[in-house]
């Protein structure tokens, strides 16, 4: 009666007939080739990037050779949950190259960017970052997202590659390699900076101190050590420390449990949409001390989300003016915007001056090897870039970014302290 | 014009025949007994009728109109009711709500009309309620209609059989082996029910069975088939007829 | 003691849409035996519809929100149309259907980040209105929740207790054979069971919007969640279903308020398992057994 089970309709859980007869594989089989041949083209599709490969420069003047052509990697998300990324970093880096070739910022040399897709994974991260040297033959790399930076760090050091990264905030990024170097803010620096602020200028000594915290990210870990130094310094308790994982949207248990231990300040080491739903759903059971974080609340529109809850949040941000009126930042804004849509921010500006970094230590050591880049980089001391000022630490490749300290003040975010200088190695 | 009327029907699997030129008819208040040892198509010639399997060749008709290939549900709404060899009950549902589900017509059955009118849909729910209590009570299991019917004896999911098809609408009733497996006490009532469907309720009943006997005292009119139709007439007849024998020879477990 | 009684409205809160995913997930489950992961995507459908008309053309929340139960509605039974329909009519086996539901999740997953990047889509701005109870703070939006949810639960109930459509469906549920030898096409009990629930799972992901926000990863998470309040509570029991998405939600805040936010996640998983080793038929199922091995 091989008919009744087909006209009877619903699945046969592990219908052995269905798994061994003829007109079971028959089927079965291209359904799961279609499967992965659509799987396979989406990839495909998503991990070439069309826009990656920059125009070589036609006015620029030719030297007595031709220029050698410096190839930069880029490990970025393009596909993924992170997948909006990818574009907004990768074109700030393709106009700082394309002004370094047609301004000829480095003589003799040209820039070309090689884009390798990380989706957002530590693992494609590794394989991307092996390929862009095995196979490209890139003597530097630039990268984006601790964690998977974090995880390249041990890759690049095997491979003698020189990994850059403008976005990683982890404040011994440049400490972990002879390879590794790093223009961003420096989140345990920003920490520093903040708990003084909040403490001093806010009146709030010896405050009952609590942080709440994404888990498992070493980063992380390292702030939360800060955190405990800088309380042993200058007084304070630390009376709660609470993890969540970013899949999690309710964090109404946490603050509960939070509001039990009653802190004045609160440190949010967490990632932007889910800052903006903890406000909410703290100010819904009238939790309310003195929030900041080292990273800056306005990519992920805090305001938007949050609305009133958002009042008084204090954060870190770069120290990036798009209302200076410097024509190479002026030029950037506006191409940045013609090519992807979007007004830069400050990562964005971050990403353009760590590129424009790779083309100083190039023509400082007049050589593209990944050793030449490296010792390039190293000679930099300070750089100041539209993204704001750099400082860095020749020992380690590690580095500082000035920044300013803002708040949500009616709605808005608005600029407390306009400038904060890049950490001063010599101090 | 007969009620059911089934012409030139053959379906063979694979390269096996299991029936050929299989023709029968058969009217309202009568039943057909359809003998033949284990293997001759019997099970397949209802499967054919009620729409569960497509045959090769030939018609069958309810009422002039012909549903060969027909869906089941379709079938079932054309008039033909069956039951199966062992006996088929929703488990998880109460003995009255298996007996209202063979009634799946009314405005009950629009959704919309669960929403747009709940009050006359209740009506009908409550009609549709007195009816199958009705039915359950000419099988004498009024008692069991609160009960899952996964709890009930097998003879008694049996009767809920006879109770659903009642409720139905259909004026043929296939039964494919009722007294397979019915304790022996239960076999004169069960018998005295199917008579009262065919000569009480002016039902067509086609009476599958492999026990000679049983078919013969109850049946009208008997077809014996082994792949085709070797014999068929008024029980009499058949008995008489010395192939009889023959169609059941070479097979170890006659009943005959 | 405050504490705990603050923890057990949040956990009504967030168990509330848990039941009603697994309700939607239970309803398809019983009926039609495939493993929808899809729901997951039917959830952010409506979520994301109520968005853009509440973004874009500034149309009052309850119209938009009308038009995103409505659009998942559909999406449930597009899904069935032209994803299981054309399956079952290859005799395709559970697993087949499964995969495809799962590639089919990721892709709705994939599209939405291309179409409307990762951002987080909330359906309000700013906290929650609540009020006191003593110590204890309430959100009047919650309240909403398990009121709507106690009452689609009954007309759910009711729809398949006492109408014939819920007989057939409940028939083709018991038993397919014997639906199709009553008069029942089960391709239309089908469709009508993803009608059902895919409006259940829509009405959920618009309350999710509105409470903390959808993002494209959320869809597997609660097609995940919805599938173990279905096993825990007991295949083929529908109050089942209810009790054990809202059994989720008081277990992720509890361990929440027990041991940390990290565990809440994971705590889903354990209590499955835990589930499957010591009472594979769940809380109220009473059948399945058999079939839970089988599945597993």
């Amino acid at each position: 009666m091989d008919g009744v089970s087909v006209l009877a309709g619903r699945f046969k859980i592990f219908d052995c007939e269905g798994y061994m007869g003829k007109k079971g594989l028959r089927f079965r089989l291209p359904l799961l080739a279609l499967v992965i041949g659509i799987v396979s083209i989406l990839i495909a599709a998503c991990g070439s990037d069309p826009t990656a490969t920059s125009v070589p420069a036609t006015d620029a003047p030719v030297p007595t050779s031709p220029p050698q052509v410096v190839k930069v990697g880029t490990t970025v998300p393009l596909s993924g949950s992170l997948a909006n990324w990818g574009d907004l970093v990768n074109v700030s880096m393709e106009l700082a190259f394309e002004r370094a070739n047609s301004e000829n910022w480095a003589p003799g040399f040209t820039f070309e960017l090689v884009t390798e897709d990380h989706q957002g994974s530590a693992p494609v991260g590794i394989s991307a970052l092996r390929k862009l040297v095995t196979v490209d033959k890139v003597p530097v790399v630039s990268t984006i997202f601790t964690q998977i930076a974090l995880a390249q760090v041990p890759v690049a050091d095997d491979l003698g590659v020189v990994l850059v990264s403008s976005g990683v905030q982890h404040p011994d990024f440049g400490k972990l390699s002879q390879w590794t170097f790093r223009n961003a803010s420096n989140s345990a620096h920003n920490a520093d900076v903040l708990y003084r602020h909040v403490t001093e200028n806010l009146g709030l000594e010896n405050p009952r101190y609590a942080a709440i915290y994404h888990g498992g990210n070493d980063a992380v870990r390292i702030l939360l050590e800060r955190d405990k130094t800088l309380l042993a310094t200058f007084g304070g308790e630390m009376v709660a420390e609470e993890a969540y994982i970013p899949e999690e949207k309710d964090f109404r248990s946490l603050l509960t449990k939070l509001k039990s231990a009653n802190p004045d300040v609160v440190h949010l080491i967490t990632l932007g949409t889910e800052t903006a739903l903890m406000l909410n759903q703290a100010a819904e059971i009238g939790l309310t001390p003195k929030y900041f974080m080292t990273i800056t609340a306005e990519g992920a529109e805090v305001i938007k989300v949050a609305g009133s809850a958002a009042e008084g949040l204090i954060y870190a941000s770069p120290a990036f003016n798009p209302e200076n009126p410097d024509p190479e930042l002026q030029d950037f804004l506006r191409e940045y915007k013609a090519r992807i849509g979007k007004d830069a921010d400050g990562f964005a500006a971050a990403y353009y001056d760590g590129a424009k970094m790779i083309v100083e230590a190039v023509k400082r050591s007049g050589g593209a090897s990944s050793q030449e880049i490296a010792d390039g980089m190293r000679s930099i001391l300070t750089f100041e870039g539209i993204g704001g000022d750099y400082t860095f630490d020749p020992a380690t490749g590690d580095g500082w970014q000035s920044f300013q300290i803002k708040s949500v003040v009616d709605q808005q975010y608005k600029t407390v302290v306009p400038l904060i200088a890049p950490y001063d190695i010599a101090q | 014009m007969a009620t059911l009327e089934v012409q030139g029907v053959g379906k063979s699997f694979g390269g096996y025949t299991a029936l050929e030129d299989i023709g029968l008819s058969l009217d309202a208040g009568s039943i057909m007994g359809v003998i033949g040892p284990n293997g001759a198509g019997k099970s397949t010639l209802i499967n054919i009728i009620s729409g569960f399997l497509k045959p090769d060749t030939g018609t069958v008709k309810i009422n002039g109109k012909d549903i060969t290939g027909k869906a089941p549900y379709r079938v079932f709404k054309s008039g033909i009711a069956r039951t199966f060899q062992d006996s088929q009950v929703f488990g998880y549902m109460t003995g009255l709500e298996n007996v209202m589900v063979s009634a799946p017509w009314g405005i009950g059955v629009q959704e919309y009309n669960v929403l747009a009118r709940p009050f006359a849909v209740a009506r009908e729910e409550k009609q549709k309620r007195e009816e199958a209590m009705a039915h359950l009570a000419q099988v004498n299991i009024t008692d069991k209609a609160r009960s899952m019917a996964q709890a009930l004896s097998y003879g008694q999911q049996k009767l809920l059989e006879f109770a659903r098809m009642l409720n139905s609408r259909a004026n043929v009733f296939l039964l494919d082996e009722p007294m397979a497996g019915i304790h022996p006490d239960l076999v004169d009532g069960l018998k005295a029910l199917i008579v009262a469907m065919a000569k009480e309720h002016n039902k067509a009943v086609i009476l599958v069975e492999h026990n000679l006997k049983v078919v013969m005292e109850m049946s009208d009119y008997v077809t014996v088939i082994r792949n085709s139709v070797l014999l068929s007439g008024t029980p009499d007849a058949v008995s008489k007829d010395e192939r009889l024998a023959g169609a059941f020879l070479g097979v170890t477990d006659a009943t005959a | 003691m405050e504490t705990l009684a603050q923890f057990l409205v949040n956990g009504f809160a967030l168990g509330g849409v848990y039941a009603l995913l697994s309700l939607g997930f239970g309803v398809i489950y019983n009926t039609v035996r495939i493993f929808h992961v899809l729901h997951g995507a039917v959830f952010i459908t409506a979520g994301y519809i109520t968005w853009v008309f509440v973004e874009h053309t500034g149309l009052p929340l309850y119209a938009a929100g009308i038009i995103g139960v409505a659009g998942a509605t559909g999406a449930g039974m597009l899904i069935e149309l032209g994803v299981y329909r054309p399956l079952r009519k290859k005799a395709a086996g559970f697993l087949t259907a499964f995969l495809a539901s799962l590639a089919g999740m990721f892709f709705i997953e994939g599209f939405l980040v291309a179409v409307s990047s990762t951002d987080l889509k909330v359906l309000k701005q700013g906290p929650l209105s609540v009020f006191h109870l003593g110590d204890v703070v309430i959100a009047y939006f919650h309240i909403i929740i398990i009121v709507v949810v106690v009452l689609l639960f009954t007309a759910v109930t009711l729809f398949l207790r006492s109408t014939q459509w819920g007989r057939m469906i409940r028939a083709v549920a018991s038993n397919p054979e014997l639906a199709l030898s009553v008069g029942i096409n089960s391709n239309q009990v089908f469709l009508m069971v993803f009608a059902l629930g895919s409006s259940l799972a829509g009405i959920a992901g618009i309350f999710r919007a509105y409470d903390v926000g959808l993002e494209p990863v959320v869809g597997l998470q609660l097609a995940i969640i919805a599938s173990i309040g279905v096993i825990i509570g007991g295949i083929g029991s529908l109050p089942g279903a209810a009790l054990g998405g809202l059994t989720l939600g008081l277990a992720q805040t509890l361990v929440a308020f027990l041991l940390s936010g990290q565990w809440s996640q994971p705590v889903a998983i354990i209590i499955m398992l835990a589930f499957i080793v010591f009472r594979p038929y769940g809380l109220l199922g009473t059948r399945e057994h058999k079939e839970l091995r089988r599945l597993l």
